[in-house]
């Protein structure tokens, strides 16, 4: 299964998928030593299965928001998809921030 | 209040780092990161990238957002931050095990064998009945506080001081050295006297005599100490933390995962009617400030072009979402209980043991005063679990008076003791009871003495010492003690009972077995604060 997250070409949005889509982001650190909480997507929680977070992509805008932890204040998160056939798509990468654990993705269903 | 300090430095205020000069404009503070990233970019990054990182609240700006919304109530937000840190540091305080509120072996009235390494964060009482080495039982009410506390609360002021963010974090809240010294004070209580009282011979039959002595109870004052409290950071990169970590993470998952859940549902709710929004006007706010911000031609343009960004999106937001100012707040509370609950867990594994030291003058009934040194640490065997605190003590006592040290020498006793605590229950705060087993060494370097004033006479003798004198009643050698104990919590009260019983091979005077039951009554006045 290819990967089923794409840029936005038009960069009005950030990420694209398709409607009804079943996505896997799974989370990765540099210390090795970060855990992925919780995850929330569009005011509903879902279940976490550390380090990855599975749900299906509604048409409009998606909002998820997950939370990390790590006990490494110098952290540096990865976000990546997980496609299904053993490949990855980073999404994003970002330095930890032990004061605001919440990151955000907006993911437009198509 | 370590403790404080930890959490007090990880409320919302603590955005702003100290690595950039702050925004001019106070309430884009909580953004200064953002607004230098674009004024000058990173390596491998670019202007554009900083604007798109600040457009995009949602990514990772909750909380500053939140914070640039509510900088219009200044004395609203700090008084939400102190409600908060109160909350915080009464759970803090209900999870606390390190701490010693009673007696150690050495008073006449004790339930504990082992000495515990930390230190009250404000004041404690403890009344507790029985004594652990001294031959005789006693009562002993001992209060113990936290120097800077005590300090600040009879200057008037809050004992736990409000700590706002620092440019220095490290440097944490309260006075330096006092906030970690520690004092406490024992008093005997109910000593057994005699007072002679003067009888009114034409009031009482024939035969009374003039004078009697009557049983009468007294209080004296048993001894004081000072403690100071050392520890030592943790180095989250060896391999040892690696492994503790992970067992710490798997043995806490639930509250880790409990607070990411509550933290992301509140943001959501704020958020997610935003982003979502039919007409995808907060896509169109972003679209018209992206160019502005883009454009802007030096730091005093783009403040003024951030600000009317969120400005923009402050109003989307109060127009269309019903007490949207309210749920601002309610996120940077949720913000602010997260950090709380989160790193106060965090900071459980992150620290190592805890060390302190302890000068203790005691005046045991009926016997020579003493001085006391204890080195105390208190540290978990089992890989940081936060369920199981093993505290070791090393104590030497020496005799405080030249008239019995040139008789019987300085060093009275050695003292080495363990003891194995666990929580009844897995709630951190709201256990209900907790266990411990302890092991008590004392080799006596002297004799066991006991004082005679000068109105005794002399062992064996008529002849009136003339003076005070200390005589050798019990021969030197070990003491070995074993002692179980049962401490209960009257949940949110800040009071324990603890129950103990000891078995000895003698005490610190005579020499035959002893079995004796303990028991106390202690209170925590820190716990009470930030409870309601």
């Amino acid at each position: 299964m290819a990967c089923q997250i794409r840029r936005d070409p038009t960069g009005i949005h950030r990420f694209l998928a398709p409607q009804g889509a079943t996505l896997t982001l799974c989370i990765k650190s540099a210390s090795d030593l970060a855990h992925l909480t919780a995850a929330n997507l569009n005011n509903s929680p879902v279940a976490v299965n550390d380090p990855c977070v599975t749900f299906t992509i509604v048409a409009g805008a998606n909002l998820l928001i997950i939370t990390v932890v790590s006990p490494d204040n110098n952290d540096t998160i990865t976000v990546f998809e997980d496609c299904g056939d053993g490949t990855q798509q980073q999404i994003d990468q970002y330095s930890y921030n032990p004061n605001d654990p919440a990151r955000g993705f907006v993911i437009i269903g198509q | 209040m370590r403790k404080y300090i930890f959490v007090s430095l990880l409320l919302a205020f603590s955005l702003v780092r100290a690595q950039n000069p702050p925004a001019n404009t106070p309430a884009l503070r909580p953004f200064s990161d953002v607004l230098h990233s674009i004024m000058t970019p990173p390596p491998a990054k670019t202007r554009a990238d900083g604007v798109e990182d600040f457009l995009c609240i949602e990514c990772n700006h909750y909380n500053q957002f939140v914070q640039y919304a509510t900088a219009s109530d200044p004395a609203r937000l700090k008084e939400l931050a102190k409600q908060m840190q109160l909350k915080l540091a009464n759970q803090v305080e209900q999870s606390r095990v390190d701490m010693q509120s009673g007696g150690g072996p050495g008073a006449s009235g004790s339930a504990s064998a082992v000495a515990k390494a930390g230190l009250s964060s404000i004041l404690s009482a403890a009344i507790e009945s029985g004594a652990i080495t001294q031959a005789i039982n006693g009562n002993t009410i001992n209060i113990t506080g936290n120097v800077d506390a005590v300090s600040r609360f009879l200057a008037g002021g809050p004992p736990i001081p409000y700590c706002p963010a620092s440019p220095n974090p490290k440097a944490g809240c309260g006075t330096p050295v006092l906030k970690d010294l520690g004092f406490s004070v024992s008093v005997d209580t109910d000593q057994n006297s005699t007072k002679t009282a003067s009888t009114s011979a034409t009031d009482n039959p024939a035969g009374t005599p003039s004078t009697v002595n009557l049983l009468a109870g007294k209080n004296r004052f048993a001894g004081a100490s000072l403690k100071y409290v050392f520890r030592n950071p943790r180095d989250v990169h060896s391999s040892q933390f690696r492994t503790e970590w992970s067992t710490f993470y798997t043995n806490n998952v639930t509250q880790f995962q409990n607070a990411g859940a509550q933290l992301s549902g509140v943001l959501a709710k704020v958020f997610s009617p935003i982003i979502r929004d039919r007409n995808a006007d907060y896509t169109a706010i972003q679209m018209r400030h992206r160019p502005l911000l883009l454009a802007a031609a030096d730091q005093a343009a783009l403040e003024t072009q951030m600000a009317s960004y969120l400005d923009e999106v402050l109003t989307f937001g109060r127009a269309n979402i019903p007490d949207f100012d309210k749920q601002l707040r309610s996120v940077l509370s949720a913000y602010m209980l997260y950090l709380g609950n989160v790193n106060e867990l965090l900071k459980t594994i992150n620290e190592k043991a805890v060390f302190s030291a302890e000068y203790n003058f005691q005046r045991p009934q009926g016997q020579p005063d003493t001085s006391a040194f204890r080195i105390m640490s208190s540290f978990n065997p089992f890989g940081r679990d936060a369920n199981g605190t093993l505290s070791v003590n090393v104590a030497g006592t020496f005799y405080n008076s030249s008239s019995v040290t040139t008789q019987f020498g300085r060093w009275r006793d050695a003292q080495a003791s363990l003891q194995l605590e666990r929580r009844i229950g897995d709630d951190l705060a709201n256990y209900p009871a907790r266990f411990s087993l302890a092991a008590y060494f004392q080799y006596m370097l002297s004799p066991g003495l006991i004082s005679l004033d000068s109105g005794n006479f002399a062992p064996g003798t008529n002849i009136n010492l003339g003076q005070s004198a200390a005589i050798a009643l019990a021969p030197i050698g070990p003491i070995w003690i074993g002692e179980a104990k049962l401490t209960l919590k009257l949940k949110g009260s800040g009071a324990e009972i603890p129950i103990s019983i000891t078995e000895s091979n003698r005490t610190d005077l005579i020499k035959s077995t002893v079995t004796r039951g303990h028991i106390g009554l202690t209170f925590d006045f820190a716990k009470l604060f930030g409870s309601n």
